[in-house]
């Protein structure tokens, strides 16, 4: 069983992901066509959730499959939408748009409120808009394994609270990074510099946002809520780098940009770890 | 300019409105299938019809699933609440109206407990109930049953058809005890809890037993 899912919900996604991703990183020829990078880590992401649970089952059954399919439509709007947004404020609008149009399909057990879900996609927009800040300025391997990093964070806390098909297609997507990282680094190609672009910080913000709160509406262990509200906020890690010490020094940045998202997603864990670990104790007293 | 205003207004209102109706969305709600149009035999409401409370302290569900092709796995639920109506025990008629409390699940194992919670199988946020609801019952020899009813669970119901087996009756000085106890077996991906079974993991077909103890004041 862990072979299949390795290979079903894991690996081929993932290839998929990275293949579209990394092919429209090298479309440069107007420079346009990474606006669906996005895109691609939502198919990774939809084509893993699939894997785990049936389409044809879920219009009835299995609302957590609204998250995957939120991500997909939020990835083709915001892909569409930068196609023709040129000035700051309408592709702020975009992503609004993008985030929001999420929003509204998700949903789900605790998020049954619209306005609810409303916060919830105005603050994965603001989310998305202060990655995409550091994401165009430092299109580099090291943002994709911070960025591959930080989903780590969800992934592992909604396995922890017991809900593994919806880990695995987070795991997915952050397997699809350190994919497209490798492929950085093995080719060394000067033409992969839009990174994933606003499009593709979009959907991770999302995906870490959407992520975290569709496990925490699913949540049966009650883990504590900081420990979700980190591992939403863990690709903002990125903005360590930044720091005005740090960001004049290359390597240094590149370091700081990974252990920022390392340790918010470690952080999210090991709060949900201590919390289980102490309720097992307290229950064996 | 109220006239050149008047289709702006309308498409405003209709917004509002949609936005309106969707804080009052209920969350999705399973198809229900229909029973079968077998004939059904209405429980008689004679005067001697006899209704039970289920003691939710001394009722049960147990379940049990194949693991991995290997061994068997047991589970349980403690929280079975309902009424058992009867009418001419023991040779009379038998209604079940039983539910459990999914969220009572228990194997036992506190991680475990989490998964089977989870979407991965029993979904408690979204089903924290399943119910069997008889529409029929049939007296066999001895003191069994014959009872069809809806089975609803995970969002999906279906009607199933079970032996129940009477265990015992008592008077206690808290009033009359009745005890029932029925076995059957479904496949759970019917019920849309497929998690494993395409990969062997955990099987598909699923024993269930549930142990009733009713009183009546």
């Amino acid at each position: 069983m862990e072979m299949q899912i390795l290979l079903f919900g894991i690996a081929l996604p993932s290839f998929v992901g990275a293949a579209f991703g990394i092919w429209f990183m090298r479309r440069k020829q107007a420079g346009r066509l990474d606006c669906f990078v996005g895109l691609a880590l939502a198919t990774t992401l939809f084509l893993s959730a699939m894997s785990e649970d049936s389409l044809i089952q879920f219009m009835a059954l299995n609302r957590w499959l609204w998250f995957p399919i939120s991500m997909l439509l939020g990835a083709v709007v915001v892909g569409a939408g930068l196609l023709f947004a040129q000035s700051p404020l309408t592709r702020t609008l975009v992503v609004l748009a993008s985030t929001i149009s999420a929003a509204i399909l998700l949903n789900i057990p605790s998020w049954e409120i619209f306005t609810n879900r409303l916060f919830l996609g105005v603050g994965a927009a603001t989310s998305a808009i202060f990655l995409a800040q550091v994401v165009k300025r430092r299109a580099n391997i090291s943002t994709y394994i911070a960025l591959s990093l930080s989903l780590i964070g969800p992934s592992v806390l909604v396995m922890l609270s017991g809900f593994a098909k919806l880990a695995i297609p987070i795991g997915a997507v952050s397997f699809c990074l350190g994919i497209i990282s490798l492929v950085h680094i093995a080719i060394q190609s000067k033409s992969l510099d839009h990174a994933v672009g606003l499009s593709g910080a979009v959907v991770i913000a999302s995906i870490a946002a959407f992520g975290a709160a569709t496990g925490f509406g699913y949540d049966t262990t009650n883990l504590p809520i900081s420990s979700w509200v980190i591992a939403a906020i863990a690709p903002l890690g990125l903005w360590l780098g930044e720091l005005p010490m740090i960001r004049s020094r290359p390597t240094l940045s590149a370091w700081a940009r990974i252990c920022g998202c390392a340790i918010l997603a470690a952080t999210a864990i090991l709060i949900a770890a201590l919390f289980l670990s102490s309720n097992s104790h307290s229950l064996s007293e | 300019m109220f006239l050149s205003l008047a289709p702006t207004l309308t498409f405003a209102a209709s917004l509002l409105f949609m936005l309106v109706a969707n804080t009052q969305q209920s969350p999705v709600v399973a198809p229900v299938v229909a029973p079968t149009t077998a004939q059904t035999t209405q429980n008689k409401s004679a005067a001697d019809a006899t209704v039970w409370k289920i003691d939710d302290t001394h009722s049960m569900g147990l379940f049990r699933v194949q693991h991995s092709g290997a061994g068997m796995f047991w589970g349980r639920f403690d929280g079975v609440t309902g009424i058992i109506t009867t009418s001419g025990i023991p040779t009379g008629t038998l209604a079940l109206d039983v539910s459990i409390d999914t969220n009572s699940v228990s194997s036992a194992n506190k991680d475990l407990d989490g998964h089977l919670r989870s979407p991965d199988f029993f979904s408690v946020k979204e089903f924290p109930t399943m119910t069997f609801v008889s529409t029929s019952s049939k007296k066999l020899p001895g003191n069994m049953w014959e009872v069809s009813g809806n089975l609803t669970m995970h969002g999906v119901t279906k009607l199933i058809t079970t032996n129940v087996e009477m265990t015992g009756q008592a008077e206690s000085p808290r009033g009359k005890k009745i005890g029932f106890e029925a076995v059957f077996t479904i496949d759970r991906s019917e019920f849309g809890m497929s998690y494993g079974v395409e990969k062997n993991a955990i099987g598909n077909s699923v024993r269930i037993t549930v142990a009733l103890e009713a009183g009546s004041s």
